[in-house]
């Protein structure tokens, strides 16, 4: 059936395509004319081609402007950016001058029989603000003032630092005005700043001169300070020299106007932060200074040459932190000249983070004071006698809400010279923040 | 089988602490500023602020901090945070300003005399201080 097939359509095929070699070998005028339409195909074909290349050459014509647009609207809007950005830039630095500050409040609760000038209840603490202008690359401020309640619930104002400082370069910087005398670790780091400090309360021996202070944690006077790198370690240094205090009532002032005896404070703190341990720091301390001594009808009833060396200690890594600080006064009695008397005082602290956020801590602090010194002797007449010796362990745990917010809750014991020796139990409680 | 499972699950707790894969930080400054790489740290927690004639502005990097403070300043941000307030109100000195990424930080510094900072990539038209 297939083999057929397949011979009807050879033969099909055969007849067709001898007819079709019959046709056109037979007519060549019909050749002719197949010739001229390839040739008229053929113009088609050349002038199609160009018209694609003019078209294409258009193509190319219209899309560059287009391009180049493209191209010069991202090159604005870089520009626009880089211009934002410089200029944000420099809005940050120039819109103002931030105001830094502390505040806390607290309660406080004895067990026993507390001295009169302290009771038991909740207290405002310190509101404490300050300023750190940069006048250009080296002359800078910084602008310090404290509000805070006394124990008497009087309110007292403190333009506690104004300085104006030029920095010589890393290793030098002077500064001019009144500071925080540098001794020590305490007094210079911490001093009104409650939430930097792990504990509620400092050591009474560095109280400030207004609640009965020992010792003049402001100055009044120029200040050099800087440090260096040696082999060993990074060397800190401060010296300082400035106007001496004077005793009135039992409490020191700092004298803004000027001596009142003639003579300058002076002193200094070299402190040795070695390569071998990081985040100690050891130093040495001194200061000295004349101080006259009024009583309330501003008669004179003392003259000390206050002199007071020691030594310091700070530890800080990651959970740990010890500070240790000792005090040897040699004060050399001029008005009743009876010689020369020696005291001593120190504390060590120590604070570990037991816990996210959570941090114990506890402080032991120890005063000798010679009450045959009359520098400590009329320090007694003050309302806080603080002249007297005592010895105080206190323990306590601080909470950080965030960086900027701590709880700290306290628990002391104080033996009191000057509280007739009792020893009075205290709880203290205080919130404190930081902006 | 158990100790691949247990191999994925060590890898899996690395890369969630964040430790694995910290991202490079380059340490850029403005082409004024000739300090080295010894000096970044110093320079960031505001023990040098002074280069030649050249008063230094450092500035930080929100986008990068978290790497940067932990391989160059070697501590964690509220310790950061910390030091830095200390350092306000006893020296009163200012912490670095934050800038908000890359692109930010480098348009300061370039822009900013005693500019320093740091990046998550190296730009090609500024000073490269150190990669960390």
């Amino acid at each position: 059936m297939c083999t057929k097939h397949f011979r009807l359509s050879v033969l099909t095929l055969g007849l067709a395509a001898a007819f079709s070699a019959t046709a056109q070998t037979s007519d060549a005028e019909r050749l002719k004319a197949l010739e001229a339409k390839f040739g008229q195909s053929m113009a088609v074909i050349e002038q199609l081609q160009k018209r694609i290349g003019e078209l294409e050459q258009g193509k190319a014509g219209a899309t560059s402007p287009a391009a180049s647009a493209v191209v010069n609207r991202v090159e604005t809007l870089e520009k626009s950016v880089t211009e934002l950005a410089t200029s944000a830039s420099k809005t940050s630095t120039d819109v103002g001058l931030p105001l830094h500050g502390f505040l806390d409040t607290g309660y406080a609760s004895a067990s026993g029989k507390p001295p009169a000038y302290e009771k038991s209840g909740f207290r405002l603490g310190t509101f404490d603000i300050y300023l750190a202008p940069q006048f250009s690359d080296r002359v800078k401020g910084l602008v310090e003032l404290a509000f805070e309640y006394g124990a008497d619930g009087g309110l007292g104002t403190d333009l506690e630092r104004l300085q104006l400082g030029y920095v010589v370069n890393d290793n030098l910087t002077l500064w001019a005005g009144r500071f925080h005398t540098p001794y020590g670790y305490w007094n210079t780091a911490f001093h009104h700043g409650a939430q930097i400090q792990t504990s509620i309360t400092r050591p009474r021996m560095i109280a400030f001169e207004d609640q009965g202070g020992i010792l003049p944690s402001h100055t009044v006077g120029a200040w050099a300070t800087g440090k260096f790198d040696t082999g060993v370690g990074r060397l800190n240094y401060d010296v300082f020299a400035g106007n001496s205090d004077s005793m009135r009532d039992g409490t020191l002032d700092y004298n803004a106007s000027g001596y009142n005896n003639g003579t300058p404070a002076m002193g200094f703190n070299l402190g040795l932060s070695p390569k071998a341990v990081p985040g100690l720091t050891v130093g040495l301390h001194a200061v000295s200074e004349k101080i006259n001594s009024y009583d309330a009808l501003d008669t004179l009833n003392g003259e000390t040459t206050m002199q007071v060396a020691g030594a310091y200690a700070f530890y800080e890594s990651d959970n740990l932190e010890l500070i240790a600080e000792y005090y040897n006064f040699n004060n050399q009695d001029h008005f009743g000249k009876t010689g020369t008397h020696n005291s001593t005082a120190g504390f060590v602290q120590a604070g570990y983070q037991v816990a996210n956020r959570l941090t114990a801590f506890a402080r032991y602090e120890k005063a000798d004071l010679n009450q045959a010194d009359p520098y400590f002797n009329l320090m007694n007449l003050g309302a806080t006698q603080f002249g007297k010796s005592y010895h105080q362990s206190t323990v306590g745990l601080r909470y950080d809400l965030d960086p900027r917010s701590a709880l700290k809750l306290q628990l002391e014991q104080i033996t009191d010279e000057g509280n007739a020796n009792q020893t009075v139990n205290w709880l203290r409680a205080q919130y404190s923040v930081r902006f | 089988m158990k100790a691949r499972i247990l191999q994925l699950v060590a890898i899996s707790a690395l890369a969630a602490s964040g430790n694995l894969w910290a991202g490079d930080v380059f340490v850029i400054a403005n082409a004024g500023v000739n300090v080295s790489a010894d000096d970044v740290r110093d320079v960031f927690v505001g023990e040098k602020q002074i280069d030649g004639a050249v008063k230094l502005v450092p500035m930080d990097n929100a986008a990068a901090q978290a790497d940067f403070l932990a391989k160059v300043v070697k501590v964690d941000a509220a310790k950061y945070t910390s030091m830095w307030a200390k350092k306000g109100f006893r020296d009163g000195v200012s912490p670095p300003a934050v800038r908000g990424g890359d692109a930010e930080v480098i348009s300061a510094v370039k822009s900013t005399p005693g500019g320093i900072g740091y990046v998550t990539k190296a730009p090609a038209d500024v000073k490269v201080i150190q990669k960390y």
